[in-house]
């Protein structure tokens, strides 16, 4: 597979993976644990590789766990970065794992807020559905949602793609020409990301349990 | 296939895309109008009458979408009874359209976002654990098929079982959904969430993928003890990089977790 096409399939994949985040159901099929092992089990072309997008996937998931969507709220999101970071890692780039999960963080905090966009956006399907009733027209409530869902779908595979094709190539070049210590520190994080968000859950839930 | 039945399938699938046109001013408002337009049309007695409801149902609202079953039953049964004539159904659903979002949003965030997801997480990592223990080829994949299924069977029945009680028993649905032990299933489901942290971390240290025991126990540790300090664990896993950052950079070569 070439890198284009496995940028476009992985962005593709994260795209119609992302709809069940805010838009349909939901599953949980857009949530780490399943975007992870799925992008990388897509484009990865070893055995290894498709289990660290598992791994990756697994790791933003103990990350962003504790982070609850009440009341529509959105500052990160997890299944973009899972996906990137996932790709980025499994696929042809065969970016450093430490390196896709910096530039999964970057693509979730980025999507999030072109989601916030979108979110404002929409207020004009509600208003072009009470003009049509004002007016004795039935309003195109489906077409309205159907919309919407496109929309999601195109703007995600947009940011994914942006992610798959321009950081994490960057990325990949940086990461080697770094200074030790930064290296080291992104280890660090990387390492102790996964320790960390489960044992602060665990102790979130206890206290409420 | 009954006429009912088929009606509440319909209302049941639409309610999948609830949050479809999620915005800021309406939040759930077009998937709302859209999920509960087949009722609407079904009931209708006229034009206008189909026009005014249609209407009212594009008003803000907002709920958790896997308990969006019963407000949608409840309304949907409301607009049958104002079609009928009855005059004040129409006020009643949409005062308790905004009254049963607010009273379930709060048991159901806690339940499904609060409790059930992450035990639906904690299963599918000891899922995981388990397949590659038994040589699986694709552990990670095993692992997330078993997290969904925790998640989504009590999650598709709440939405089913709210639908169909709303359409049966209109406002009255209300007094049966707050005599359900929410809190109880709440705090039941947290506990073995919990439990299954425990046990999914303790798999994985005990699988032989070389990772250090010791560090990531601290690791562990540190999160559960400053968790609650930082608000979540993305200020701790920067303060790890800075810290990572900081030995490498005086000197300590042997620092690699």
């Amino acid at each position: 597979m070439t890198a284009w096409a496995s940028d476009a399939t992985g962005a593709g994949m994260i795209a119609l993976l992302e709809l069940d985040a805010a838009s349909i159901g939901p599953f949980l099929l857009s949530r780490p644990l399943v975007v992870g092992p799925l992008v990388g089990w897509a484009l990865s072309p070893s055995w290894r590789d498709a289990g660290l997008g598992g791994a990756l996937g697994f790791l933003f998931e103990a990350l962003t766990l504790e982070e609850l969507p009440l009341g529509g709220r959105l500052d990160f999101s997890a299944s973009v970065a899972a996906g990137v970071a996932a790709a980025l890692a499994a696929g042809p780039a065969a970016v450093a794992p430490e390196a896709a999960f910096l530039a999964g963080l970057f693509a979730g905090w980025a999507h999030a807020r072109v989601e916030r966009g979108q979110r404002r956006g929409r207020c004009a399907s509600v208003r072009r559905a009470e003009a049509a009733l004002a007016a004795g027209r039935p309003p195109r409530l489906g077409a309205e949602v159907l919309g919407a869902l496109a929309l999601q779908a195109a703007v995600t595979f947009a940011v994914a793609l942006a992610a798959l094709a321009a950081v994490g190539p960057a990325a990949a070049r940086a990461w080697p020409v770094l200074p030790e210590f930064l290296r080291a520190g992104a280890s660090a994080a990387f390492v102790a990301a996964p320790w960390l968000g489960a044992g602060s859950l665990a102790a979130s839930l206890w206290r409420r349990a | 296939m009954s006429d009912g039945l088929a009606l509440r399938l319909r209302l049941f699938a639409r309610s999948l895309l609830l949050q479809a046109g999620f915005c800021d001013e309406r939040r759930q408002a077009l998937g709302f109008a859209w999920a509960i337009d087949p009722a609407l049309a079904a009931y209708a007695g006229d034009a206008a009458g189909l026009s005014a409801a249609r209407a009212r149902q594009l008003a803000s609202f907002n709920v958790q979408p896997c308990a969006s079953g019963l407000p949608l039953g409840v309304v949907a049964a409301l607009e049958a009874r104002a079609a009928k004539g009855d005059a004040a159904a129409a006020a009643r659903g949409a005062a308790l359209k905004a009254s049963l979002s607010m009273a379930l949003s709060g048991a159901a965030d806690s339940f499904f976002w609060g409790a059930l997801r992450p035990l639906a997480a904690a299963v599918a990592v000891l899922g995981s654990a388990f397949a590659w223990s038994l040589g699986a080829s694709r552990p990670f994949l095993c692992g997330a098929a078993l997290g969904l299924a925790i998640f989504n069977a009590p999650s598709l029945w709440a939405r089913w079982a709210g639908l169909r009680l709303g359409l049966a028993e209109g406002e009255a649905a209300a007094l049966t959904a707050c005599s359900l032990p929410a809190q109880g299933w709440i705090r039941a489901a947290r506990v073995a969430a919990v439990l299954a942290i425990f046990a999914a971390v303790w798999c994985v240290l005990n699988l032989r993928l070389g990772i250090p025991r010791l560090p990531a126990a601290l690791a562990f540790a540190a999160g559960a003890g400053l968790g609650r300090f930082t608000n979540g664990p993305l200020r701790l896993v920067a303060a790890a990089g800075l810290l990572g950052a900081a030995v490498s950079a005086a000197g300590w070569t042997g620092w690699a977790l």
